[in-house]
């Protein structure tokens, strides 16, 4: 459709961790004990309202997963297509516009001018300094300075038009869906879902798919016409790379959990289960690189991976390629460094369980190790792991700003929060001040990590027996 | 305890001969000296003679575990791994690549560090068990849900927020503290002052949420029933017996992370200038200084073992029924 | 006494009325205690008697206004003395809490703060309400630890509650309670975790205390002996109401409520031996099969011990001999009961027999084969013969596995049988045969009550056929009237298929009604072996006798005609 495809090897993992959900989701909706605690998060207006922002942005993320070498149009040799040799994905199509859209050097939110004055020379041969129309935001406008307001208010009028039509259509659907499910009448549905008496927080969801929408339609309006938050300093759209940084920050957040689980796993119980001197092996490996500070740890292996990339240059055939395999091997190292948490949590868990009276049943029927382990010790200590796996996930989001600001994260070539930070970081110091690179990727991030946070604890209370109990 | 202790200390060293190894391999295994004289000195249009030259001068021209050159002993002491990694078990850092003596650095860098790690540590917990204390009375209440939310909300925020905002705030727009520098003395101060503030501050959120939810664990607990069947009105139940309960994981929990505050923080002192360990480890990063950096992990690794033993030595103090054997 | 102190006195000391009390979790409303109304005079004690979930210790929190936060009174009123404890502000409350009122708990082991010396913990209450000086406290303190006859006060003081057992725990609460000399003093099953001979020490304490003291208690338990021996006045409840008030003569003589009948009725004893707690029909024994010397399940000098390590380098320097010599036979269709205190080791025995724990040394021979020794294969065939049945049924099945699953794990791993219709088919006839329904198999565990959960437990073990059960304390997490259940099932169970069972319990009068041989084990060893009738109503050791002689005393009184009850 958009070319020829490329999968880098973090999109495939992302696919197979999308895979893997959805397998769960199936699975666990057979199973009334797996269900209930899901069904728990579901019923609190947190944890919808937390799902549905966590659920734009991994949109976001999986639409720019998709990678593809675009098509040289009207370029065919021979009936053959040919390719440019840039790796674009499917969610760079999508906001094409502003991708394209650079200016020359930093303009504000919303500005139609340049941020800094520039000397002009005028038809007549004179010189003047003034801040000059940018090549894309506001060119629409004949006269910026009376025309804006007025202009900005009729886009985000038209962004709310759309987003009432759009929520009015997808609430009509659920009503609608809601109402034959339960067989209740269409009116007494709506009453229900207005007066919010309905187990699932329907009101709460459709007031957040309301908040949502305004913010992507009336953004996506603006965004047709003016630099919303601004460009920097070489002219590159702040959104853009705002929006670009999503896959960055929920690539590291969700990947480096998922390298280490099978370590993590596989470890913890055999030092529980077995005991003696595999977990005297085990727990060695473990205190071993616990006590080697983390970031210290992570600098280490990052500087011994720059040097190993500058040597083997050549092996790596794009740009973008060279920054995906540093990306996979942050969240490598990161998971290096945070497995061995998870795995001291399943040893001691393991070695509760193994005392415990079903697995002393188990035994006394002579049911082997394996079989025990699958399937009376792994299945009840799922929760710890996906109690882990939510809860280090806005860690690891917020960890990725900080190790990119210090130059030991993410390849300074991709975008990521922590790389807008790094390079805003003496824009603060000018005057005046050049705030937006910065405000947006705080922002973009904040979100992220507080919905995550909410989701977590939504999660664990469902989740963790112990809590459940009170 | 003392043969605790000992046996915790053996325990120790092949805890360290692994880190030692493992650093060794990621720094010299991994890529080869010639590898690191090369970036060091650019990637295109290096001789061999100026990389023979940049490793002689750093000691990393011998080979890496046995000299066949050498006589007797010297077969292995003229290695690259007794030089760089054995020594480091008696703490003989070596020089850096840049020809500094880096255990004069250390002892030099290690006091501004705690200058701000320590009052940071202590102001932190104080206002942090505090504001749980205050949240544990109110639990139940819309204060305890609005307090959490206000704790989750912090905790969202990147750590780099706090610093740069806090930096904006009080250093650009109310100028009441300089935004960096650092001074030794008593007009050291006011260089302190932005960085331990804007520290607690930004762990205010998540310390506050994990110290209340200790609390209210203990809250549950039979013995607090006890007390209250004593007629003990419910501000002294929370001082006299949660409290006391509660400080045992928070106690231990700091102690773990004791030795560790030589080693400073990272961000802090780069944004801050502060000319403690953590911007020397943050610098030799930038300046990929290996020998520094394989210093610091030793040091690390040291320090945290060190906590650990702590850890354990804290808990017979604060909690009378743990005995070490 | 003039007539105006007899008016006084006759004043009851505590009166509640109509008092109801509702659990409120989310939208779930949950009436605990149900207009329950009861007095209690000066110096007399009364107990409030019920099954687990009654309400009635959620009716004593009620009175001292310490319930749960998501309790809440919703009416009725508590009088103590002349004032209404359920309108007075929380401060003034306070003042009565330790000081008119005081409480005692069921788990001495978690009711004292384990990081304050237990000294303090008593010298607390005296200063919160006698204005005492710190030296004073301290002073009473060692009085009150002495009251409550521990033998060492002034070390004691200074100890930390980790430090003493559990019989010591409960007396330094008792101190605590006692050191304002209230005027009333609820004891919330304060034996139920202390073993027999403990529980007697500690209600001869209570007694003697109530005498000194002249203070009334309200005494809460599910025990009608220890009922029996404390009180003057017995209420019993029954899902948040109370059913009965009486005497103590006329309830233990004759009970006017149904419910009450039922109770007695369920209680084990040497006098039912032989007939069915709760179903009606005798048990018949069906199975006559032939025996043989072989089928005797032979252990000899078993021991197990667990080494302790210390030092440097962790070498061994003693054991804990949690299993110091043990003999005995299981004659086949017969039951050996297996009685000790906690950490007698009984557990232990029955974990060696059957090497979930590998046993030290000592010999168990059965089908004349040394199953301490045999190997993998041939252990596994005898783990069809030899079964388990554990005490607690809330942690006896794994909670994600279907009751089926669970059932049929046994047979799928010892090939009991190889076709999975005729398994599915076995499990639905187990299911049947410890009276449960057919569709239970496609349930998980934690639908299912305590009582039923150990049926399918039961089921589970039988789903192998086996010649052996060791039922490890199978009754005691569970009410008397589920106990009944069980029992008879096991005594069913037992006449048709002719298992023996080991059966370990600390409950002598389960062993009274229930076992043909009785073993009784004290740290490690058993100190004496027979017939059930002739050690207990002949005991030779001391222990025995102390045992037997601290087990509280009762005789269920004889209903005239028997009604017909399912």
């Amino acid at each position: 459709m958009f070319g020829k495809p490329v999968f880098l090897i973090t999109d495939l993992l992302i696919f197979a961790l999308v895979f893997v959900i959805i397998a769960f989701f199936i699975y666990a909706m057979r199973k009334p004990h797996l269900r209930a605690p899901w069904r728990q998060v579901v019923r609190s207006k947190a944890g919808v309202i937390s799902i549905m922002v966590l659920l734009v942005y991994i949109s976001i993320a999986i639409l720019d997963s998709m990678h593809f070498h675009p098509k040289i149009e009207n370029s065919s040799v021979e009936g053959e297509e040919q390719y440019n040799g840039e790796i674009q994905s499917v969610f760079d199509q999508i906001v094409a516009e502003i991708r394209n859209s650079t200016e020359k050097t930093y303009s504000a939110p919303f500005a139609a001018y340049l941020f800094a004055k520039e000397t002009v020379q005028l038809e007549d041969g004179s010189k003047l300094r003034e801040h000059p129309r940018l090549k894309w935001g506001g060119v629409h406008l004949d006269n910026p300075e009376n025309e804006k307001s007025a202009d900005i208010l009729s886009l985000a009028v038209t962004g709310i038009v759309k987003a009432f039509i759009a929520w009015l259509v997808l609430v009509a659907l659920l009503c609608l869906m809601l109402s034959l499910r339960t067989k209740n009448s269409l009116s007494t549905v709506v009453k229900n879902i207005v007066h919010g008496e309905s187990d699932i927080p329907w009101r709460t969801i459709a007031t957040t798919l309301a908040i949502l929408l305004l913010v992507l339609l009336v953004g996506a309006e603006w965004a047709t016409k003016y630099h919303v938050l601004g460009t920097d300093k070489v002219g590159e759209d702040v959104l853009y790379q705002a929006l670009k940084s999503i896959r960055t920050g929920v690539v590291i957040g969700t990947l480096t959990t998922l390298l280490m689980l099978p370590f993590a796993i596989t470890l913890g119980i055999m030092a529980g289960y077995f005991r003696g001197w595999i977990d005297d092996v085990i727990q060695y490996l473990y205190t071993t690189l616990n006590s080697i500070p983390g970031v210290l740890l992570i600098a280490a292996a990052v500087l011994m991976l720059n040097v190993y990339m500058g040597k083997h240059a050549e092996e790596f055939a794009s740009l973008t390629q060279r920054a995906d395999l540093r990306l996979l091997f942050l969240c490598l190292i990161l998971g290096l460094t945070s497995w061995t948490g998870l795995c001291r949590l399943l040893r001691a868990e393991t070695l509760k369980l193994r005392e415990v009276d079903f697995v002393q049943a188990a035994s006394a029927f002579g049911v082997g190790s394996t079989q025990t382990i699958f399937r009376h010790i792994l299945p009840n200590m799922m929760h710890i792991v996906l109690i882990t796996i939510v809860l280090d996930f806005s860690g690891l989001v917020l960890a990725e700003a900080v190790l990119s600001y210090i130059n030991i994260g993410v390849d300074p070539t991709m975008n990521s929060w922590g790389n807008m930070i790094n390079s805003a970081r003496l824009e603060m110091a000018r005057e005046p001040v050049v705030w937006w690179s910065l405000a947006a990727s705080l922002f973009f991030m904040f979100t992220l990590v507080l919905f995550a946070n909410l989701f977590a604890d939504v999660v664990r209370d469902a989740l963790d027996p112990r809590i459940a109990k009170q | 305890m003392i043969a605790y202790i000992v046996r915790r200390i053996l325990y120790a060293i092949p805890i360290l001969i692994g880190v030692n190894i493992l650093t060794f391999l990621l720094f010299f295994v991994v890529n080869s000296p010639d590898d690191m004289a090369r970036m060091f000195l650019g990637q295109k249009h290096v001789t061999e003679e100026q990389i023979e030259d940049w490793k002689t001068e750093r000691g990393y021209h011998h080979p890496l575990f046995y000299n066949t050159e050498e006589q007797g002993a010297e077969k292995f002491t003229k290695t690259i791994f007794y030089t760089k990694s054995v020594r480091l078990f008696v703490f003989d850092f070596g020089r850096s690549d840049s020809g500094r003596d880096i255990s004069f650095d250390i002892s030099q860098r290690m006091w501004p560090s705690l200058a701000i790690a320590v009052p940071q540590l202590l102001i932190g917990l104080l206002v942090t068990i505090s504001l749980a204390l205050l949240i544990a009375f109110f639990r139940g209440t819309y204060i305890d849900y609005w307090a959490v939310v206000i704790c989750v909300a912090l905790m969202s925020i990147s750590g780099l927020f706090y610093i740069i905002g806090g930096q904006f705030i009080m250093g650009k727009i109310l100028r009441v503290v300089p935004i960096s520098g650092f001074e030794d003395g008593i007009f050291g101060i006011k260089f302190l002052v932005l960085p331990v503030l804007i520290g607690i501050v930004g762990g205010i959120g998540s310390s506050t949420r994990w110290y209340r939810t200790i609390f209210l664990e203990e809250i549950n607990k039979d013995y607090v029933r006890t007390a209250r069947a004593k007629g003990i009105s419910e501000q002294m139940v929370l001082f006299k017996h949660v409290l006391r309960n509660a400080m045992i994981p928070i106690l231990t929990g700091v102690v773990v992370i004791l030795p560790l505050l030589f080693m400073g923080s990272l961000i802090t002192e780069s944004f801050f200038g502060i000319p403690g360990l953590g911007s020397y480890t943050i610098d030799a990063i930038n300046r990929q200084d290996f020998s520094i950096v394989r210093s610091m992990v030793f040091l690390g690794a040291v320090l945290y073992i060190i906590g650990l033993l702590l850890t354990d030595i804290s808990y017979t103090v604060v909690d009378p029924r743990v005995r070490l054997n | 006494m003039s007539e105006f102190e007899k008016k006084i006195s006759s004043f009851p000391l505590l009166r509640v009325e109509n008092l109801t009390t509702v659990f409120e979790t989310g939208a779930r409303k949950v009436t605990a205690v149900d207009g329950v109304s009861f007095e209690v005079n000066e110096g007399e004690t009364f107990a409030l008697v019920g099954e687990s979930g009654s309400g009635k210790s959620v009716t004593a929190l009620s009175v001292i206004r310490l319930l749960p936060e998501a309790a809440r009174i919703t009416s009725g009123s508590v009088h103590f003395g002349k004032q209404d404890l359920l309108s007075l502000p929380e401060r003034e409350m306070r003042d009565i809490r330790g000081s008119g009122i005081s409480m005692i708990f069921q788990e001495p082991m978690t009711s004292l703060n384990p990081v304050v010396k237990v000294g303090k913990q008593i010298s607390e209450v005296l200063i919160r309400h006698k204005g005492m000086s710190k030296a004073q406290a301290r002073q009473r303190a060692l009085d009150l630890l002495d009251a409550v006859n521990i033998k060492d006060p002034a070390h004691t003081i200074d100890t930390f509650a980790h430090e003493l057992s559990g019989g010591m725990k409960q007396r330094v609460m008792i101190a605590i309670a006692l050191a304002c000399e209230p005027k009333l003093l609820i004891a919330d099953e304060p034996t139920t975790a202390l073993d027999v001979t403990i529980q007697a020490t500690v209600l001869d304490l209570i007694n003697e205390l109530q005498q000194k003291f002249k203070m009334a208690i309200l005494f809460i338990t599910h025990d009608l002996g220890v009922v029996k021996q404390v009180s003057d006045h017995v209420a019993v409840m029954k899902q948040g109401k109370i059913v009965e008030q009486s005497s103590n003569e006329i309830f233990f003589s004759n009970p006017q409520h149904d419910y009450s009948w039922d109770l007695f009725s369920a209680l084990p004893a040497m006098e039912k031996r032989g007939k069915p707690l709760l179903a009606t029909n005798e048990i018949e024994k069906i199975i006559d099969q032939h025996v043989t010397e072989k089928d005797t399940l032979r252990v000899a000098d078993l021991k197990v011990h667990f080494p302790i390590k210390k030092g440097i380098f962790k070498r061994t320097v003693g054991y804990v001999k949690a299993v110091d010599g043990v003999s005995l036979e299981i004659p086949p269709g017969k039951t050996v009961a297996l009685v000790g205190e906690s950490g007698s080791g009984k557990t232990t025995v029955g974990k060696g027999i059957l090497r979930l724990v590998q046993p030290t040394s000592g010999e168990v021979t059965y089908l004349g084969l040394p199953i301490h020794q045999i190997d993998k294969q041939q252990l596994l065939e005898q783990r069809t013969n030899l079964q388990i049945v554990f005490q607690d049924p809330y942690s006896s099945m794994n909670p994600r596995m279907l009751v089926g699953d669970i059932i049929e794990e046994g047979m799928k791993a010892l090939n009991v049988l190889k076709d999975s219709e005729a398994r599915k088919e076995r499990v639905l006839e187990l299911l049947e045969q410890v009276s449960l329904s057919k569709d239970a198999h496609l349930r998980y565990p934690h639908e299912f009550s305590g009582g039923q959960r150990q049926r399918i437990c039961i089921a589970r073990a039988l789903a192998v056929n086996p010649k052996i059960i060791i039922c490890d304390e199978p009754t005691s997490a569970l009410d008397v009237s589920v106990q009944a259940q069980i029992l008879d099932l096991l005594n069913d169970l037992q006449a048709r298929l002719g298992i023996s069972y080991l059966f370990i319990t600390h409950n002598m009068s389960v062993v009274a009604y229930f076992a043909d041989r009785v073993a009784v084990m004290y740290q490690g060893k058993i100190v004496e072996e027979g017939e059930v009738e002739q050690v207990l109503t002949n005991p030779q050791h001391e222990y025995t006798k102390k045992l037997l002689a601290a087990v509280p005393k009762l005789v269920p009184p004889e209903r005239e005609h028997m009604d017909v009850r399912i």
